[in-house]
């Protein structure tokens, strides 16, 4: 079998495995307090509807209005802010869902929005987090250079950096948010790690207590900041873990049809300057060194002139690569 | 339940260390090719002889390309459809995109030493297997230093065409200075890592040259085809009858052994929840006993008896445990478990001289390398035993279905306070729900469900003793005069205080104890607490099913991942499955999980089962097989037996407790197995002294890492 | 800490003017700091007394099994110049014993010599009647009591957690205010420990202690610092003078009680309240960390054998 397809199949399989485990330890972790929460509304359910001598029906309106109050009690979505804290989430991909279109028409231009404003976000997310990653890099670079040090910096060096950057905004910005809504510091790290990572389950979202997406405009500020920022920091972070993973393919890909070509041509010319450079290229620059070499190296002129005489017609028979038995002509 | 993975059900492992030995620098082509399969081909005669000239190869190299792994029906149909659209030009006609390297007539060659030195430390000649040197020593190439590698089959120089010195035959070795392949010359230079380079330096410094391997592989299968086709007529039909005799014989073994661990699957995870205390107790009489009885039994048994009459005698001793299973005590059930174990470890040993045997006749005959066709055989086996787990299992639990039918209610939405890790150690602690699900089946029903295994057995039996011919090689041993072989014994005694086997004996132990966790308490106090008796044999399926499953595919695996990522994936999983089952309140509206855990659970074992198997082998060395085996069977049972004994005494939360542990401690010892040429380098350095009795141990086991 | 301390010790100490302290007046102080004492004086030596009375003090306090901080002391004072915390008016008979709690004396006066007299002064003077709500009801009684502006209640929590030895001198200060001690056993149950913190909204949860003054449907709370010495200032300054009357009470004190919990904010609360604790096991906490990290290594594992030997060559 192919490797592209062994890989891609131990991913499938891997990630179901993953998924799988995933679901057993939720299922452990939070069964009890579903049962208990589920018992304690049944519960308070029957209370009501005895004590004020309800009917299902009206309760049912009661539980209705209840759940279309809570976007209002927050205060307005949709003035500018909320509007604007609403794109966001959507270019982002966050989704908490704490305000979602309601027209019809919103709906149609949220999913015409998201489909341009996704990309257009990602793509600006990750140029940014490579500039950044540049950026790091000179500035390792020139303290190392400061500290009397070789100037060279590793992608070691480069993800320590962006790892302790992301957990730096994490923490700091999860002591902000503690301060503003009133969560404990442990919440507001889980409220920014899911937003950071775009999940954005809306449990817990910001300018939701008290209208403060109107009264508060430092801290809708900062929340914004604070979301396009850490967005930032963190593709940086993807860009120099994820991306080598997935282009694996691509490259296996490229690099076998190379190969392909590259045996077909039966002769492979390298570090030779003159040299067209119509086939046989190769991807990289780097391989200039032939100290050593199983490939085919011509070091006389005259030689390599009479060889690039024959390389041109395809005429050979085809011999088994792995034999060495001399072809008889 | 899990005899079965006390065989060698790792004997992948057996090709892959070989070529892991033989390994130059390049492990992945290593794996690809097997270089057991390249019969001879540095000599082109023999291909000639063969009456593999030129032509036809190219012929049936072209044939080949084209049809590779397709069912000859559907070549046809996709041929005749191919040809037609091309007639009708629907679709050009293709080009031969071959990567079979092509060479011309007239293009000089020059002698390569004189251009590449090619460094010594990353040379090593690839050993290649060939029929006429069976036996002797290998041909040493004449050339032994630079670019040698170039150089074979120096009968050729004579006949030059062109005026150069030597006329070389240029094969396209791994390099790994080679600008092209090599991946030396490529590890990144440029010190900021951006994007690009990290997306270009992800798989650069890997290369194959898949034409190559083809062509070996391909060869070697073509050589094998013609050395058959030119065995004349009565000769070959007599191979052909003896070939299709051992894998009637092969077939036979498994179907066999498939009955017998039906049953005995399936009676075994019933065990602990149908007959309690007795039921552990008899478990651990059972593996104790095989532990020991393994370190010396089996091979006496097999030499005075013969691989086929051991069989039968086990088999016997199965069934003698069954009909004592129908009515259980407590004076009878300890001596059958004792006896059991022991019939046990005979028929392992049995199994394994069994089908080495065939596997050794069988290559002869069809000229391929015995190591391959013993790890075939032994796949197939084990594919049919595994099927064991499943059935045996439906069978109880479609017996058991049957007779609660009337009492069928679906499980209840709520947690189970006195189940799952809560589960108490005095039953009249449990809740009336529990208590009705756990509560002894009827004895009608127990009795139908082990008649069911007992008819298993029976028919194993007559499977075994009418259609399974005995070895030749039996008959042979047992005229000569057979005294008590205890060399395992002694082998096992003298290497009881090897650093490395002590370190993995902790593993080996939690490959046990996690084994008779599933079977003795995930059973009862989950699956059996909270579905009902009559489910367990479902979820065992499960198990079954998956832990078949991953234990045929992991093997070959490992030569894809190596063996650190599998068993790290192996632990992690199974780290995690005891972590769930120590904090999730059972609640058995929710059944899908009970599934899910016996699935994950099946596919750490399958990992522990194939890879701990193989890692014994590994350390022990392959000249000694059978020692490997024989500790690895020991350390498990030992392990199973312990964990059987701790049912009785700790609570479930405690067991888990100590398997978690145990995987944790499991672990260290691997990883440190792994680095132990860098621990005992730092503890050198560390300690200062010269440790002289140290170094060999070093020595001998720097060539697997 | 030392400003507050000065700030608070009595006045009979007199201090403040910088004048150097007698040693008598030191010790004092340092023991009304978390506890009470009775100071024999004598204007002659009484070395009769001197070995008497501590005795029986010592007796008093193992028949009642008082610890450390509870335990009356004993100090001798030979009066020879007029000190500040002997009023002669009040005591003009020696030797005499001064019961000295929070920032009160209580002169004896009585005959020193008579073993009973002496012991019947100390069990009147550490009398103490204390209200020990069992159940939700009792303390839901006494939250709803208050309304009345005779009724004054302090409520005292001891803690396993974070103890407050020093409590029951605090009640006995309070019931010298003519405030009802009450004292709250821990742990709670969830019911009362909605109640509590649902009636009195202000009141910290995230702080341990608890000393809250309670009257005319108000509630004040100290916080944390209940040194006798703070305290007793704390009473004085909050608490009107007179007996009997119903003064408006300062909003920055003091917080209004709300009303009493309906049936179903009991259920509510409470098993929300039992909810968020169950979630907050620390055994979770612990195994959802180890899965985490477990996941963690599986990833790892996963990319590892990705990018492994079997696909990369190396």
């Amino acid at each position: 079998m192919k490797r592209q397809n062994i890989r891609t199949l131990s991913l499938i399989v891997c990630t179901l495995t993953y998924l799988l485990v995933g679901a057993a330890v939720f299922d452990a972790l939070e069964t009890e307090n579903e049962i208990l929460q589920r018992k304690l509304v049944q519960r308070v359910r029957e209370k009501l509807k005895t004590k004020y001598n309800m009917s299902n029906a009206d309760y049912e309106i009661l539980e209705a209005t209840i759940v279309k109050s809570v976007p209002h009690k927050a205060g307005y979505q949709w003035k500018f802010s909320g509007a604007f804290y609403f794109a966001t989430t959507v270019i982002t991909t966050i989704g908490y869902g704490h305000s979602t279109p309601m027209t019809d028409a919103g709906k149609v231009f949220c999913m015409l929005y998201a489909l341009a404003g996704i990309p257009l976000g990602l793509i600006m997310f990750q140029s940014i987090g490579e500039r950044m990653n540049t950026f790091a890099a000179k500035l390792l670079r020139f303290i190392r250079r400061a500290a009397g040090k070789q100037p060279i910096v590793t992608s070691s060096d480069l993800i320590i950096f962006c790892t302790g950057w992301g957990g730096l905004l994490i923490f700091g910005g999860a002591f902000m948010f503690s301060s503003y809504e009133n969560w404990t510091y442990f919440d507001a790290v889980y409220y920014c790690f899911v937003t950071l990572t775009t999940i954005g389950f809306g449990d817990y979202v910001a300018l939701q207590k008290r209208g403060s997406l109107q009264t508060q405009p430092e801290y809708v500020f900062f929340s914004l900041v604070f979301i396009l920022f850490g967005l930032t920091v963190i593709s940086a972070a993807m860009n120099l873990l994820v991306l080598r993973f997935l282009t694996m393919n691509t490259e296996d890909e490229r690099r076998d049809e190379q190969e392909a070509i590259l045996a077909a041509q039966g002769l492979v010319r390298v570090g030779d300057p003159t040299a067209d450079d119509d086939f046989g290229r190769l991807p990289l620059s780097d391989n200039v060194s032939l100290a050593s070499c199983s490939c085919y190296q011509l070091p006389d002129e005259k030689l390599r002139h009479r060889h690039r005489k024959h390389t041109e017609p395809h005429g050979g028979p085809p011999t088994f690569s792995g034999m060495t038995t001399r072809p008889k002509y | 339940m899990k005899f079965q993975k006390m065989g060698d059900s790792n004997t992948w492992d057996l090709v892959g260390e070989q070529q892991q030995r033989k390994k130059s620098r390049s492990p992945s082509r290593a794996s690809r090719v097997d270089s057991e399969l390249l019969v001879g081909v540095e000599n082109a005669a023999e291909l000639e002889a063969l009456g593999l000239g030129k032509e036809q190869l190219e012929e049936e190299a072209r044939r080949h390309k084209k049809q590779r792994s397709k069912s000859p029906a559907l070549e046809n149909i996709r041929k005749t459809s191919i040809h037609l659209l091309q007639k009708f030009g629907a679709i050009p006609k293709k080009k031969d995109d071959s990567v079979l390297l092509f060479r011309f007539h007239d293009i000089p060659d020059i002698p390569l030493e004189s251009l590449c030195i090619r460094p010594k430390e990353f040379f090593e000649e690839p050993k290649v297997f060939s029929f006429r040197d069976m036996g002797r020593e290998q041909q040493k190439a004449e050339v032994n230093e630079k670019c040698s590698y170039l150089f074979r089959g120096t009968s050729f120089d004579h006949d030059d065409h062109f005026e150069l010195p030597t006329e070389t035959g240029r094969v396209p070795e791994y390099d790994h200075f080679c600008p092209i392949h090599g991946s030396r010359r490529r590890l990144p230079r440029n010190k900021l890592v951006t994007m690009q380079t990290l997306m270009h330096s992800v798989d650069d410094e890997d290369n194959e040259d898949l034409a190559y391997i083809y062509g070996h592989d391909f060869l070697a299968k073509l050589v094998r085809k013609k050395k058959r086709e030119m065995m004349s007529g009565t000769e070959k039909e007599r191979a052909n009858k003896i070939k299709r005799k051992i894998m009637s014989n092969l077939w036979i073994l498994s179907v066999a052994f498939l009955f017998l661990f039906t049953a005995f699957n399936g009676l075994q995870n019933l065990q602990t929840s149908v007959n309690g205390d007795l039921g552990s107790d008899s478990l651990v009489a059972l593996y104790l006993s095989l532990a020991i009885s393994s370190l010396f039994v089996p091979s006496f048994m097999i030499n005075r008896l013969g691989c086929k009459l051991t069989f039968l005698i086990a088999i016997f001793v199965y069934f003698l445990y069954i009909v004592i299973n129908l009515r259980p005590t407590y004076s009878s059930m300890i001596p059958a478990s004792i006896f059991c174990g022991i019939a046990a470890s005979c028929i392992w040993g049995a199994k394994c001289a069994y089908i080495t045997e065939m596997g050794i006749r069988y290559a002869s005959l069809n000229f391929e390398s015995q190591t391959t066709v013993i790890v075939r055989f032994f796949g197939y086996f084990f594919m049919i035993v595994h099927c064991g787990q499943v059935v045996g299992n439906m069978v109880s639990s479609y017996i058991f279905t049957l007779s609660y039918s009337q009492a069928l209610r679906g499980p209840e939405d709520s947690i189970y306070d006195s189940c799952g890790y809560q589960f108490p150690k005095n039953l009249s602690d449990l809740t009336e729900l529990a208590e009705s699900n756990l509560a002894r089946p009827p004895q009608k029903v127990y009795v139908a469900v082990c008649l069911a295994y007992l008819a298993c057995v029976i028919i194993s039996g007559m499977i075994m003793s009418m259609f399974l011919n005995a070895l030749a090689k039996d008959a042979r041993n047992r005229k000569m005069a057979q005294k008590f072989n205890s060399e395992i014994f002694y082998l096992m005694l003298k290497h009881l205080i090897n650093i490395k086997f002590m370190l993995l004996v902790p593993l080996t132990i939690f490959n046990g104890l996690e084994q008779a966790f599933l079977v003795g308490v995930y059973t009862k106090a989950f699956v059996g607490c909270g579905l009902g008796i009559w489910q367990i044999g479902f979820v065992m399926a499960c198990f079954g099913i998956s832990d078949a499953v991953c234990s045929l595919v992991f093997g070959p695996l490992i030569k894809l991942f190596g063996r650190m990522p599998l068993f790290v994936f192996g632990a992690v999983v199974n780290l995690l499955m005891i972590v769930t089952l120590m904090v999730w309140p059972l609640n058995a509206a929710d059944t899908q999980i009970f599934y899910v855990v016996a699935a994950m659970w099946g596919m750490a074992d399958g990992v522990w089962n194939t890879q701990i198997n193989g890692f014994w082998v590994a350390l022990v060395g392959r000249q000694s097989l059978q020692f490997a085996f024989t500790k690895y069977r020991f350390w498990e049972s030992l392990g199973i037996a312990i964990g059987f004994a701790l049912i009785r005494h700790v609570t479930v939360e405690i067991y888990l407790l100590i398997t978690f542990f145990m995987l944790l401690l499991g672990m260290c010892g691997f990883l440190a197995i792994e680095n132990f040429d860098h621990i005992i380098k730092f503890w050198h350095h560390l300690i200062h002294t010269s440790c002289p009795e140290k170094e060999p141990l070093d020595d001998r086991n720097s060539d697997f890492e | 800490w030392n400003s507050k301390r000065s700030f608070f010790i009595p006045d009979f100490l007199g201090s403040g003017d910088g004048t150097p302290k007698s040693k008598t007046e030191s010790v004092i102080e340092e023991r009304m700091e978390y506890g009470r004492m009775i100071l024999l004086v004598c204007n002659k030596t009484c070395a009769k007394h001197r070995s008497d009375i501590p005795l029986w003090l010592k007796e008093f306090n193992q028949k009642k099994g008082y610890q450390e901080p509870e335990t009356i002391t004993y100090y001798y004072h030979t009066y020879r110049q007029a000190v500040s915390f002997i009023d002669t008016n009040e005591t003009d008979v020696f030797p005499n014993l001064i019961y000295f709690i929070g920032v009160k004396r209580v002169v004896f006066n009585g005959d020193v010599n008579i073993r009973e007299d002496v012991n019947d002064w100390i069990a009147s003077l550490d009398q103490l009647i204390l209200l020990e709500p069992r159940v939700y009801e009792d303390l839901n009684v006494i939250l709803s009591d208050t309304s009345n502006c005779s009724s004054k209640y302090l409520l005292l929590a001891d803690r396993p957690k974070c103890p407050q030895p020093s409590w029951s001198i605090v009640a006995r200060i309070a019931q010298d205010h003519g405030i009802q001690p009450v004292k709250i056993g821990h742990p709670l149950d969830g019911l009362t420990h909605v109640l509590l913190y649902k009636r009195m909204p202000y009141l910290s949860e995230a702080s341990c202690h608890l000393s809250v003054l309670l009257y005319e449907n108000s509630y004040s709370d100290f916080g944390d610092d209940i040194n006798p010495l703070v305290v007793s200032d704390w009473i004085t300054t909050l608490l009107p003078l007179e007996e009997g009357s119903c003064p408006a009470l300062f909003e920055t004190y003091w917080h209004p009680i709300v009303d009493e919990l309906t049936e179903l904010q009991q259920i509510f609360y409470s098993a929300e309240l039992e909810i968020s604790e169950r979630n907050k096991r620390p055994a979770f906490v612990l195994v959802g960390l180890t899965g985490g990290i477990a996941v963690i290594i599986l990833a790892f594992s996963i990319f590892w054998g990705l990018n492994g030997s079997g696909f990369n060559k190396d």
